[in-house]
């Protein structure tokens, strides 16, 4: 009998187990879904509107993991680890779109975003999560195997140049919010939207019909939700912001603070004069890259190569002054409770 | 049969009455709580009028007004009365702002779903940092 | 011996099936489409487990069952960030209905009162902190009448099952 109760029990349990993960929404007609995980180093959520609400989230989980396995440099097993150590290595289509994409921004930003800063990044310490300022003389040497222009890229194999490794993780997370877009697409979701570790992509608009409004993060209050430099209102675009607040520390010995952007020229974080730079564009994989290349380019040079490019994305820049400068094309879809201005 | 009745009834009595004050406590309090929130939503509010989730319009609910919104979607008449705000008329086809009634209250709303149109109660404390109307921050 | 292993046994399965049966509650109530326009509004079935559980279980029941259908409703619907409302919602919910059937002064249905505005109240208190806004007092007014009802009405089906399961 007591066996009896127990198998009972846990038969209505299991059962549960199997229905369950998301539950139909509270609106009308629409099936939503929502789930989080923990990938890439960071925490992600994903959220979906739509009759296959739940399979979309589920296939978006397990490509999330996919690109994980593939693309992560702190993972031996990952494609661009074997490259790394191996020195060549003949790339598979992800790899190959990101490879040209970020040879594509390199090469139009003057050198702004370079994924073979790995060995400074290492150098400085914040891929393990205890930077300190390394020496001058380590910081020269380091620089010398840094260079985007001395990987050779023929037919789809990646060669590196003698000492360098290479770290994709600067547009990862923004290919990966593309590869969603096109499963939600697949699966005709009507409205989703993902925030990979603070990269938030929009599929569509908000189940009501209105458009998603995305706060930016202030970067004199990270932490403070309440406080938002201000907000943009969008649709079918991802909103990235690549800010020196996000990590950074202060050497003890001269007092001076550096972040995590390194200037690949420099060999040091990235003085262009900026503190935040938010990239909107319907191109995640894009968006992301220029977020670290404008924020090193500094305020000058973004809008310059933002004017050649003004229909595949917009941005809004934050000064060290904390001026806020946002791009023709989001005028009237950013406000905010401080002043800004807007560039033509 | 009646003693019998008589008799389980005065017992019950005493136990009943702890429970009575208790809910009688309850409830009173919960009057005094939206007695509470109805004098503090008063005075400096808005009606902010949205269309597709831009805001296009902020009537002060001090002032009574009729303003008619006309985007490519439809058309739409926003009365505000006695610092109350109702949907007077719309050409929408199914009409179902129009019978939303009255509102005044900070975060109450009236839409207009086939003209994506919202007007919506608020005050200038919660402009920027409304939370309620933020989906996610970008970090 | 026997009798200690038949007896743990017993109520091993004596949760499975209570934290089974608030589950099913839960995900019950979530297939209801919610008419009403505040989050958190909602019957609290699953109270009536907990009243269950506090009645013919004890305290200590009453507590880890409310705790273990919390987390195992969050894990499964997918609302880990929810979890932390409900947690403080159901925590303070089960503390005053413990110490409202100590009293022994209560019918049953006062005590899931009591319980169904506290649950609502613990949940608010945590939004107003996690959130960092006071705009949330209206939602106040209404969460609790709700609360109320709830609890009224769970606190009603409660008692009635209190009395017909003498020793579960």
């Amino acid at each position: 009998m007591n066996t009896h109760k127990i198998i009972t029990a846990f038969a209505v349990f299991a059962l549960f187990i199997s229905l369950c993960g998301c539950t139909p929404d509270k609106t009308a007609d629409t099936e939503s879904c929502s789930k989080e995980i923990f990938a890439m180093d960071t925490y992600m959520t994903v959220t979906a509107y739509g009759e296959n609400a739940e399979k979309a989230v589920n296939e978006v989980l397990e490509e999330i993991k996919r690109l994980d396995d593939l693309l992560s440099a702190g993972n031996d097993k990952s494609e661009i680890s074997i490259l790394n150590k191996n020195g060549s290595a003949s790339l598979s289509d992800d790899s190959r779109y990101l490879y040209e994409k970020a040879d594509r921004i390199y090469r139009e930003t003057g050198g702004a975003y370079d994924i073979t800063i790995l060995p400074l990044m290492k150098l400085w310490g914040f891929q393990d999560g205890d930077p300190s300022l390394p020496t001058d003389r380590d910081i020269k040497n380091t620089c010398q195997l840094i260079g985007a222009d001395r990987l050779i890229y023929n037919d789809g194999r990646l060669t590196l140049g003698k000492g360098q490794s290479i770290d994709l993780g600067g547009i990862a997370k923004g290919y990966t919010g593309d590869r969603i877009m096109q499963i939600f697409e697949k699966n005709n979701i009507s409205s989703g939207i993902i925030s990979l570790g603070g990269n938030v992509q929009c599929f569509g608009k908000k189940p009501d019909g209105s458009l998603w409004r995305c706060g930016i993060t202030d970067p004199d209050h990270p932490e403070d939700m309440s406080k938002l430099a201000g907000t943009v209102s969008t649709s079918d675009k991802a909103v990235i912001t690549s800010g020196g607040y996000e990590r950074f520390f202060t050497d003890k010995k001269s007092g001076r603070t550096f972040h995590h952007i390194m200037d690949p020229k420099t060999g040091f974080s990235a003085d262009s004069g900026l503190i935040s730079v938010t990239i909107v564009s319907s191109d995640g994989t894009l968006a992301d890259g220029l977020s670290t290349a404008c924020f090193v380019m500094g305020q000058q040079d973004s809008v310059s190569y933002w004017r050649s490019h003004r229909d595949e994305f917009d941005m809004i820049l934050i000064t060290d002054s904390r001026k806020i400068l946002v791009t023709k094309g989001l005028e009237g879809v950013f406000s905010s409770g401080n002043d800004f201005e807007i560039i033509d | 049969m009646l003693c019998v009745v008589k008799i389980m009834k005065k017992p019950d009595i005493k136990k009943i009455k702890p429970d009575v004050i208790l809910i009688s406590v309850l409830i009173i309090t919960g009057l005094i709580i939206m007695l509470f929130v109805l004098i503090f939503s008063g005075g400096g509010r808005y009606a902010e009028i949205k269309s597709d989730g831009k805001i296009i319009e902020k009537l002060s609910l001090d002032t009574d007004t009729e303003k008619t919104i006309e985007t490519e979607l439809g058309k739409n008449t926003v009365v505000v009365e006695n610092s109350s705000v109702y949907m007077k008329d719309a050409d929408c086809p199914d009409g179902i702002c129009k019978n939303m009634g009255r509102i005044d209250k900070k975060g109450q709303s009236i839409i207009c779903l086939p003209h994506k149109l919202v007007v919506v109660i608020t005050d200038d404390s919660e402009e920027n940092t409304d939370e309620n109307s933020i989906d996610i921050i970008v970090k | 011996m026997k009798n200690k292993t038949k007896a743990s046994a017993k109520t091993a399965a004596k949760y499975g099936m209570l934290i089974a049966l608030a589950l099913v509650f839960s995900y019950l109530e979530a297939q209801i489409p919610s008419f009403f326009p505040v989050p958190g509004m909602k019957l609290g079935l699953t109270n009536i487990i907990v009243l269950l559980s506090l009645y013919r279980m004890g305290w200590k029941s009453a507590m880890a069952v409310n705790v273990l259908r919390i987390v195992l409703v969050s894990f499964l619907f997918g609302g880990i960030s929810a979890m932390i409302y409900s947690l403080a919602g159901g925590m303070l919910s089960t503390i005053v209905m413990i110490l409202l059937k100590k009293t022994d002064r209560f019918r049953i249905v006062t005590v899931s009162i009591a319980g169904g505005i506290s649950h609502n109240v613990g949940q608010i208190i945590v939004a107003v902190f996690a959130l960092n806004t006071v705009g949330i007092a209206w939602y106040l007014t209404v969460l609790w009448f709700s609360g109320l009802a709830s609890g009224a009405l769970t606190g009603i089906i409660g008692a009635e099952l209190v009395k017909r399961l003498p020793e579960q």
